[in-house]
């Protein structure tokens, strides 16, 4: 009986490691900066500082609207934004007179909320004791489907009726005089806001914010926005940003939040994550680059020893 | 059941109010401010429903776990199931005793001792790790599929790095990098989603259409 055996050339064997040899590797280039970490220079991009310049910038007595949206499962690579982001937002100087409407679309985010504001992003004295006038946060309100924003953007009352402290909407003084800011002067729309922040790593996301702060409304309600996600969603968030477009600028990742520390000087864990994607990174082109050797390699100069 | 309820009626309902929120996109405001407050209470009656299907669907996953441990009497399932039904037990309980009371806001169990402790202990966790773990794949599947084999996939292959490249800060240092990525993210990437949302937006209109004029066959379609 005949017996054909082939012998895996040199390419074949770097084409076929086994899997398990590749998530060790892969955990062991993570593993590296969180057990010490390197502080791989890296370079401040258009975003981040467009990011920083629409809040640092931010005309006086304007009204910002900001979704706190925290979702656990995404907390290390979303996590430093929200933190970083919430900080420059607190240090809104008090004579800009700048207002905040706060509300989280993840029932994560009221939760995780209550200890930044106690811990990593611990508002000023001022606004502290300014709660009500200067600032209000409404907790979580559940966003089943786009209708239900449809609704939100027309009046916040449809789906909020109190804020985190039991008081009705509209007795709250931030939000009273936030409604007052455009027609109708006694319904909170999304007209009535300057700046929209908001988060989410939902990458149909974007589509339905823009259609909802940007394009409903009669006329437009054309709310400006910053928008933080995950690297994955950045081809769908591309095509809203720009100087003249619904999304002003946008952080994609813990990498984005690295940026921000930097031009803020607020240090945070956005620093740290940014070297474990550079090495997540570094990991996934040696990767691909060892796939691709392996196939040219076996395609070109490979030839397969057969015995018969 | 006859056609007319089962079928007729709904699609009738779905007509009037589909129109009518149409209506409002171009009507609404101040030239016919009814169809804005309508479209607001419908909003509202939308969440309330949505909230009621998430409910349904709530009782539906715990009877078809439990359906699944019947019929897979092993110790694996007993261990997966029985662990999501500690869970939504222990759970249940917190919410019913801390749910409010005495010096408490209606809602107080989202904020409570026990419940912030399961979401930042085990919940947070579990699912950050959940994630951790597709990188992993991730990295699995970049080294097997990303390779030059075919046009397809040679630029697929290419657009692919250049968008990594441009995702990670260490790359960013590296002359023209930066210029790469941003030139892959403006153009074919810009073009191609802008492509891909119209051609959606267009395919999510018709359907609309259709099934506001009864005929889309999803809709009617009754056995």
């Amino acid at each position: 009986m005949e017996q054909k055996t082939e012998e895996k050339t040199i390419w074949d064997k770097i084409g076929t490691i086994d899997y398990r040899y590749i998530y060790v590797f892969s955990l062991i280039m993570i593993l590296i900066p969180i057990i010490q970490p390197i502080g791989i220079p890296m370079k401040v991009g258009s975003n981040a500082q467009t990011w920083h310049n629409t809040i640092v910038n931010i005309p006086a007595h304007s009204y910002i609207l900001f979704n706190y949206y925290v979702d656990l499962s995404v907390w290390a690579d979303m996590g430093p934004i929200l933190v970083v982001t919430l900080n420059e937002v607190w240090m809104i100087p008090k004579e800009r007179d700048v207002k905040i409407f706060f509300y989280s679309s993840t029932a994560d985010g009221a939760v995780k909320m209550r200890d930044l504001l106690v811990t990593l992003c611990k508002p000023p004295q001022w606004r502290t004791d300014s709660y009500g006038t200067t600032w209000v946060d409404v907790g979580y309100i559940g966003f089943p489907n786009e209708a239900a924003y449809a609704s939100f953007v027309m009046d916040f009352k449809s789906l909020i009726l109190r804020d985190i402290r039991g008081t009705s909407l509209l007795d709250v003084p931030a939000a009273k005089e936030m409604a007052a800011h455009a027609a109708p002067t006694d319904v909170l729309t999304a007209a009535d806001f300057d700046l929209l922040i908001w988060s989410s790593w939902g990458c149909t996301d974007p589509d339905m914010y823009v259609r909802q702060f940007w394009a409903s409304g009669s006329p437009p309600y054309h709310v400006p926005m910053l928008m933080q996600t995950i690297g994955n969603c950045v081809p769908n968030v591309v095509p809203y940003v720009g100087p003249d477009k619904p999304i002003r600028a946008f952080i994609p990742g813990a990498a984005g939040a690295a940026e921000l520390e930097m031009i803020t000087g607020l240090k945070g864990d956005g620093t740290k994550m940014a070297d474990a994607t550079d090495l997540g990174g570094v990991a996934t082109v040696i990767l691909i680059a060892l796939g691709n050797i392996a196939y040219l390699g076996g395609r070109f100069l490979g030839k397969k020893k057969e015995e018969k | 059941m006859s056609t007319t309820i089962r079928r007729d009626l709904p699609i009738l309902l779905l007509a009037i109010v589909g129109f009518l929120y149409v209506a409002e996109w171009f009507f609404g405001g101040n030239v016919i401010p009814q169809l804005s407050t309508f479209k607001g209470l419908m909003g509202t009656m939308v969440s309330v429903i949505a909230w009621t299907a998430v409910g349904v669907g709530t009782i539906y996953g715990i009877s078809s776990e439990y359906y699944l441990v019947r019929r897979n009497r092993n110790w694996q399932q007993y261990v997966t199931s029985g662990s999501m039904f500690l869970m939504m037990i222990i759970m249940a309980i917190i919410w019913i005793w801390q749910w409010s009371g005495p010096g408490r806001a209606v809602g107080y169990a989202f904020q409570s001792p026990e419940w912030r402790w399961w979401l930042m202990n085990v919940y947070s966790n579990q699912t950050q790790a959940q994630y951790a773990i597709m990188f992993l794949y991730q990295c699995g599947a970049v080294y097997r599929v990303l390779r030059v084999r075919s046009m397809e996939t040679t630029v697929f292959t290419l657009a692919g790095l250049a968008f990594i490249l441009k995702s990670i800060p260490l790359f960013l240092t590296v002359p023209g990098v930066s210029e790469i990525g941003d030139w892959v993210q403006g153009a074919p990437t810009l073009g191609g989603t802008r492509a891909a949302t119209l051609t959606a937006s267009l395919g999510a209109l018709v359907i609309g259409l259709r099934a506001l004029v009864g005929k889309e066959q999803t809709t009617i379609e009754v056995k």
